[in-house]
Protein backbone atom coordinates (compact mmCIF):
# COMPACT_ATOMS: atom_id res chain seq x y z
CA UNK A 1 0.00 0.00 0.00
CA UNK A 2 2.78 2.51 1.18
CA UNK A 3 5.07 1.37 -1.68
CA UNK A 4 2.04 2.02 -4.58
CA UNK A 5 1.02 5.27 -2.70
CA UNK A 6 4.36 6.26 -2.97
CA UNK A 7 4.83 5.47 -6.67
CA UNK A 8 1.49 7.13 -7.23
CA UNK A 9 1.98 10.55 -5.01
CA UNK A 10 4.55 12.30 -7.34
CA UNK A 11 1.96 12.19 -10.29
CA UNK A 12 -1.55 12.76 -8.66
CA UNK A 13 -1.83 16.55 -7.92
CA UNK A 14 -4.14 17.05 -5.24
CA UNK A 15 -4.79 20.84 -6.49
CA UNK A 16 -6.35 19.75 -10.00
CA UNK A 17 -8.69 16.93 -8.29
CA UNK A 18 -9.78 19.84 -5.89
CA UNK A 19 -10.35 21.96 -8.77
CA UNK A 20 -11.81 19.74 -10.99
CA UNK A 21 -14.28 18.67 -8.14
CA UNK A 22 -14.91 22.47 -7.23
CA UNK A 23 -15.65 23.58 -11.05
CA UNK A 24 -18.75 20.98 -11.09
CA UNK A 25 -19.95 22.30 -8.16
CA UNK A 26 -19.72 25.42 -9.33
CA UNK A 27 -21.51 24.32 -12.60
CA UNK A 28 -23.98 22.78 -10.73
CA UNK A 29 -24.62 25.41 -8.21
CA UNK A 30 -25.06 27.86 -11.59
CA UNK A 31 -27.39 25.29 -13.00
CA UNK A 32 -29.85 25.26 -9.87
CA UNK A 33 -29.57 28.79 -9.99
CA UNK A 34 -30.84 28.79 -13.40
CA UNK A 35 -33.46 26.20 -13.54
CA UNK A 36 -35.23 28.08 -10.40
CA UNK A 37 -35.12 31.20 -11.89
CA UNK A 38 -36.70 30.14 -15.28
CA UNK A 39 -39.38 27.75 -13.51
CA UNK A 40 -40.27 30.80 -10.96
CA UNK A 41 -40.82 32.99 -14.53
CA UNK A 42 -42.92 30.01 -15.69
CA UNK A 43 -45.05 29.35 -12.54
CA UNK A 44 -45.50 33.29 -11.90
CA UNK A 45 -46.70 33.84 -15.54
CA UNK A 46 -48.97 31.00 -15.72
CA UNK A 47 -50.34 31.94 -11.75
CA UNK A 48 -50.97 35.72 -13.36
CA UNK A 49 -52.17 34.66 -16.46
CA UNK A 50 -54.80 32.62 -14.73
CA UNK A 51 -55.66 35.27 -12.13
CA UNK A 52 -56.15 37.51 -14.84
CA UNK A 53 -58.96 35.35 -16.40
CA UNK A 54 -60.52 34.26 -12.83
CA UNK A 55 -60.38 37.70 -10.78
CA UNK A 56 -59.87 35.85 -7.52
CA UNK A 57 -57.28 37.94 -5.78
CA UNK A 58 -56.96 35.92 -2.62
CA UNK A 59 -55.75 32.49 -4.42
CA UNK A 60 -53.24 34.91 -6.52
CA UNK A 61 -51.30 35.91 -3.36
CA UNK A 62 -51.09 32.78 -1.79
CA UNK A 63 -49.64 31.42 -5.11
CA UNK A 64 -47.13 34.45 -5.71
CA UNK A 65 -46.37 33.32 -2.10
CA UNK A 66 -45.74 29.62 -2.43
CA UNK A 67 -43.63 30.53 -5.94
CA UNK A 68 -41.41 32.91 -3.89
CA UNK A 69 -40.90 30.53 -1.36
CA UNK A 70 -39.67 28.01 -3.51
CA UNK A 71 -37.72 30.22 -5.51
CA UNK A 72 -36.02 31.11 -2.03
CA UNK A 73 -35.25 27.37 -1.35
CA UNK A 74 -33.71 26.78 -4.91
CA UNK A 75 -31.28 29.83 -4.15
CA UNK A 76 -30.64 28.38 -0.58
CA UNK A 77 -29.57 25.34 -2.07
CA UNK A 78 -27.70 26.62 -4.50
CA UNK A 79 -25.78 28.96 -1.82
CA UNK A 80 -25.64 25.56 0.36
CA UNK A 81 -23.83 24.40 -2.96
CA UNK A 82 -21.06 27.03 -2.68
CA UNK A 83 -20.62 26.98 1.01
CA UNK A 84 -19.54 23.30 0.51
CA UNK A 85 -17.21 24.45 -2.27
CA UNK A 86 -15.42 26.73 -0.35
CA UNK A 87 -15.29 24.05 2.53
CA UNK A 88 -13.58 21.96 0.35
CA UNK A 89 -11.73 25.05 -0.89
CA UNK A 90 -10.72 25.92 2.21
CA UNK A 91 -9.85 23.07 3.59
CA UNK A 92 -7.38 22.21 0.70
CA UNK A 93 -5.84 25.90 0.43
CA UNK A 94 -4.57 25.34 4.30
CA UNK A 95 -3.66 21.84 3.44
CA UNK A 96 -1.12 22.99 0.44
CA UNK A 97 -0.27 26.25 2.42
CA UNK A 98 1.17 24.01 5.28
CA UNK A 99 2.47 21.07 2.80
CA UNK A 100 4.53 23.41 0.50
CA UNK A 101 6.19 25.54 2.64
CA UNK A 102 6.47 23.76 6.16
CA UNK A 103 9.37 26.43 7.27
CA UNK A 104 7.50 29.65 6.20
CA UNK A 105 4.48 31.14 7.18
CA UNK A 106 1.47 29.42 5.84
CA UNK A 107 -0.57 33.66 5.61
CA UNK A 108 0.43 33.93 1.84
CA UNK A 109 -2.04 35.80 -0.35
CA UNK A 110 -3.88 32.91 -2.06
CA UNK A 111 -5.06 31.87 1.70
CA UNK A 112 -6.08 35.07 2.86
CA UNK A 113 -8.34 35.85 -0.13
CA UNK A 114 -9.68 31.94 0.28
CA UNK A 115 -10.37 33.09 4.22
CA UNK A 116 -12.40 35.74 3.07
CA UNK A 117 -14.46 34.34 0.90
CA UNK A 118 -14.78 31.36 3.36
CA UNK A 119 -15.73 33.89 5.80
CA UNK A 120 -18.29 35.77 3.01
CA UNK A 121 -19.94 33.16 1.83
CA UNK A 122 -20.81 31.41 5.53
CA UNK A 123 -22.08 34.73 6.68
CA UNK A 124 -24.21 35.67 3.68
CA UNK A 125 -25.67 31.35 4.17
CA UNK A 126 -26.33 32.34 8.18
CA UNK A 127 -28.15 36.18 7.14
CA UNK A 128 -30.08 34.49 4.73
CA UNK A 129 -31.50 31.55 6.68
CA UNK A 130 -32.13 34.23 9.64
CA UNK A 131 -34.43 36.10 6.96
CA UNK A 132 -35.96 33.50 5.07
CA UNK A 133 -37.08 32.09 9.18
CA UNK A 134 -38.90 35.28 9.66
CA UNK A 135 -40.46 35.45 6.04
CA UNK A 136 -41.33 31.85 7.25
CA UNK A 137 -42.52 32.93 10.37
CA UNK A 138 -44.43 35.90 9.29
CA UNK A 139 -46.45 33.73 6.87
CA UNK A 140 -47.37 31.23 8.92
CA UNK A 141 -48.41 33.18 11.45
CA UNK B 1 13.45 4.42 0.76
CA UNK B 2 13.06 5.12 3.95
CA UNK B 3 15.02 2.48 5.19
CA UNK B 4 18.31 3.67 3.17
CA UNK B 5 17.65 7.09 4.81
CA UNK B 6 17.46 5.34 8.27
CA UNK B 7 20.59 3.45 7.82
CA UNK B 8 21.97 6.46 6.40
CA UNK B 9 21.31 8.52 9.45
CA UNK B 10 22.55 5.43 11.66
CA UNK B 11 25.96 5.18 9.99
CA UNK B 12 26.56 8.99 9.96
CA UNK B 13 26.14 9.11 14.20
CA UNK B 14 28.18 5.64 14.27
CA UNK B 15 31.22 7.43 11.81
CA UNK B 16 30.77 10.72 13.86
CA UNK B 17 31.11 9.32 17.34
CA UNK B 18 27.92 10.07 18.64
CA UNK B 19 28.21 9.00 21.83
CA UNK B 20 26.34 11.58 24.59
CA UNK B 21 22.85 12.12 24.93
CA UNK B 22 22.16 15.60 23.52
CA UNK B 23 23.48 13.79 19.58
CA UNK B 24 21.48 10.37 20.91
CA UNK B 25 18.31 12.49 21.12
CA UNK B 26 18.97 14.42 18.18
CA UNK B 27 19.57 10.80 15.85
CA UNK B 28 16.36 9.50 17.51
CA UNK B 29 14.19 12.74 16.89
CA UNK B 30 15.62 12.82 12.91
CA UNK B 31 14.90 9.04 12.76
CA UNK B 32 11.24 9.52 13.87
CA UNK B 33 10.51 12.46 11.67
CA UNK B 34 12.00 10.77 8.62
CA UNK B 35 9.49 8.19 9.24
CA UNK B 36 7.08 10.22 10.38
CA UNK B 37 6.75 12.64 7.82
CA UNK B 38 5.80 10.89 4.96
CA UNK B 39 3.32 8.53 6.72
CA UNK B 40 1.80 11.87 7.66
CA UNK B 41 1.41 13.42 4.32
CA UNK B 42 0.17 9.90 3.03
CA UNK B 43 -2.62 10.33 5.52
CA UNK B 44 -3.33 13.81 5.23
CA UNK B 45 -3.72 13.78 1.00
CA UNK B 46 -5.81 10.71 1.52
CA UNK B 47 -8.12 12.00 3.99
CA UNK B 48 -8.55 15.48 1.90
CA UNK B 49 -9.30 13.74 -1.23
CA UNK B 50 -11.95 11.74 0.28
CA UNK B 51 -13.06 15.00 1.89
CA UNK B 52 -13.74 15.82 -1.66
CA UNK B 53 -15.07 13.04 -2.98
CA UNK B 54 -17.85 13.05 -0.25
CA UNK B 55 -18.61 16.69 -0.91
CA UNK B 56 -19.07 16.15 -5.04
CA UNK B 57 -20.65 12.84 -4.41
CA UNK B 58 -23.13 14.53 -2.02
CA UNK B 59 -23.48 17.46 -4.58
CA UNK B 60 -24.03 14.69 -7.51
CA UNK B 61 -27.14 13.13 -5.51
CA UNK B 62 -28.20 16.49 -4.56
CA UNK B 63 -28.24 17.81 -8.47
CA UNK B 64 -29.93 14.12 -9.48
CA UNK B 65 -32.40 14.35 -6.28
CA UNK B 66 -33.18 18.28 -7.71
CA UNK B 67 -33.91 17.08 -11.39
CA UNK B 68 -36.12 14.30 -10.11
CA UNK B 69 -39.01 16.79 -7.69
CA UNK B 70 -39.14 19.17 -10.91
CA UNK B 71 -42.24 17.14 -11.61
CA UNK B 72 -43.82 17.48 -8.59
CA UNK B 73 -46.06 20.26 -8.19
CA UNK B 74 -44.68 23.32 -6.58
CA UNK B 75 -45.54 23.07 -2.77
CA UNK B 76 -44.13 19.67 -2.82
CA UNK B 77 -40.77 20.66 -4.37
CA UNK B 78 -40.15 23.73 -1.64
CA UNK B 79 -40.62 20.35 0.93
CA UNK B 80 -38.21 18.49 -1.61
CA UNK B 81 -35.67 21.23 -2.00
CA UNK B 82 -35.04 21.32 2.29
CA UNK B 83 -34.59 18.27 2.50
CA UNK B 84 -32.46 18.15 -0.45
CA UNK B 85 -30.59 20.80 1.30
CA UNK B 86 -30.24 19.07 3.97
CA UNK B 87 -29.04 15.88 3.20
CA UNK B 88 -26.20 18.40 1.25
CA UNK B 89 -25.60 20.32 4.87
CA UNK B 90 -25.01 16.15 6.14
CA UNK B 91 -22.27 15.14 3.45
CA UNK B 92 -20.50 18.75 4.45
CA UNK B 93 -20.28 18.22 7.78
CA UNK B 94 -18.94 14.87 7.48
CA UNK B 95 -16.36 16.44 5.14
CA UNK B 96 -15.76 18.96 7.27
CA UNK B 97 -15.25 15.86 10.30
CA UNK B 98 -12.72 14.40 7.76
CA UNK B 99 -10.93 17.72 7.49
CA UNK B 100 -10.95 18.74 11.32
CA UNK B 101 -8.74 15.24 11.50
CA UNK B 102 -6.64 15.85 8.66
CA UNK B 103 -5.63 19.05 10.45
CA UNK B 104 -5.01 17.79 13.64
CA UNK B 105 -2.89 15.33 12.09
CA UNK B 106 -0.98 18.05 10.29
CA UNK B 107 0.02 19.47 13.54
CA UNK B 108 2.64 16.71 13.95
CA UNK B 109 4.05 18.69 11.26
CA UNK B 110 4.38 21.95 12.18
CA UNK B 111 7.47 23.13 13.73
CA UNK B 112 6.61 27.08 15.29
CA UNK B 113 4.24 27.79 17.72
CA UNK B 114 2.85 31.21 15.48
CA UNK B 115 1.67 28.28 12.90
CA UNK B 116 0.28 25.90 15.02
CA UNK B 117 -1.83 28.98 16.28
CA UNK B 118 -3.40 29.96 13.26
CA UNK B 119 -3.85 25.94 12.42
CA UNK B 120 -5.69 26.01 15.91
CA UNK B 121 -7.38 29.24 14.61
CA UNK B 122 -9.08 27.17 11.56
CA UNK B 123 -9.85 24.02 13.67
CA UNK B 124 -11.61 26.35 16.41
CA UNK B 125 -13.64 28.24 12.81
CA UNK B 126 -14.37 24.52 11.46
CA UNK B 127 -15.94 22.75 14.95
CA UNK B 128 -17.70 26.00 14.99
CA UNK B 129 -19.30 26.00 11.82
CA UNK B 130 -20.15 22.10 11.49
CA UNK B 131 -21.43 22.30 15.43
CA UNK B 132 -24.00 25.06 13.78
CA UNK B 133 -24.47 22.83 11.01
CA UNK B 134 -25.93 19.97 13.49
CA UNK B 135 -27.90 21.78 15.11
CA UNK B 136 -29.64 23.17 11.90
CA UNK B 137 -29.89 19.40 10.68
CA UNK B 138 -31.60 18.97 14.39
CA UNK B 139 -33.85 21.40 14.60
CA UNK B 140 -35.05 21.14 10.81
CA UNK B 141 -35.60 17.20 11.71
CA UNK B 142 -37.77 17.97 13.98
CA UNK B 143 -39.99 20.31 11.73
CA UNK B 144 -40.05 17.64 8.87
CA UNK B 145 -41.05 15.04 12.30
CA UNK B 146 -43.58 17.63 13.31
CA UNK B 147 -45.28 18.25 9.59
CA UNK B 148 -45.28 13.96 9.15
CA UNK B 149 -47.05 13.69 12.52
CA UNK B 150 -49.62 16.79 11.22
CA UNK B 151 -50.16 15.56 8.10
CA UNK B 152 -50.67 11.87 9.55
CA UNK B 153 -53.17 12.95 12.26
CA UNK B 154 -55.22 14.71 9.67
CA UNK B 155 -55.20 11.88 7.24
CA UNK B 156 -56.55 9.65 10.47
CA UNK B 157 -59.08 12.27 11.05
CA UNK B 158 -60.33 12.16 7.54
CA UNK B 159 -60.51 8.53 7.29
CA UNK B 160 -62.64 8.37 10.79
Amino acid sequence: MFLVLSLLFPYINIEDIIFSITLAIDIIAVSVIAVSVIQTIYYLLIYNFKSLLSSAKTTSISNSNIIQRNFITGLILALEFEAANTVLKMGVYTSLAIDKSPSSSILSDNFINNFIIFIMVISIRIAIKQSVGRFNKRNSI
Amino acid sequence: MDGIVIAAIVQEGIVEGATGTENQSHLISEVTESLLVPYVNYLTFGIDIAAGLIIGLSAIFALISFFKILIKPIKEQTKSKETIRLNLTRGMLLALDFEIGSDILKTILIPSVRELTLLAVIVGIRIVLSWSLSKEIGRHSTVIEENKRMENTSSTKQNT
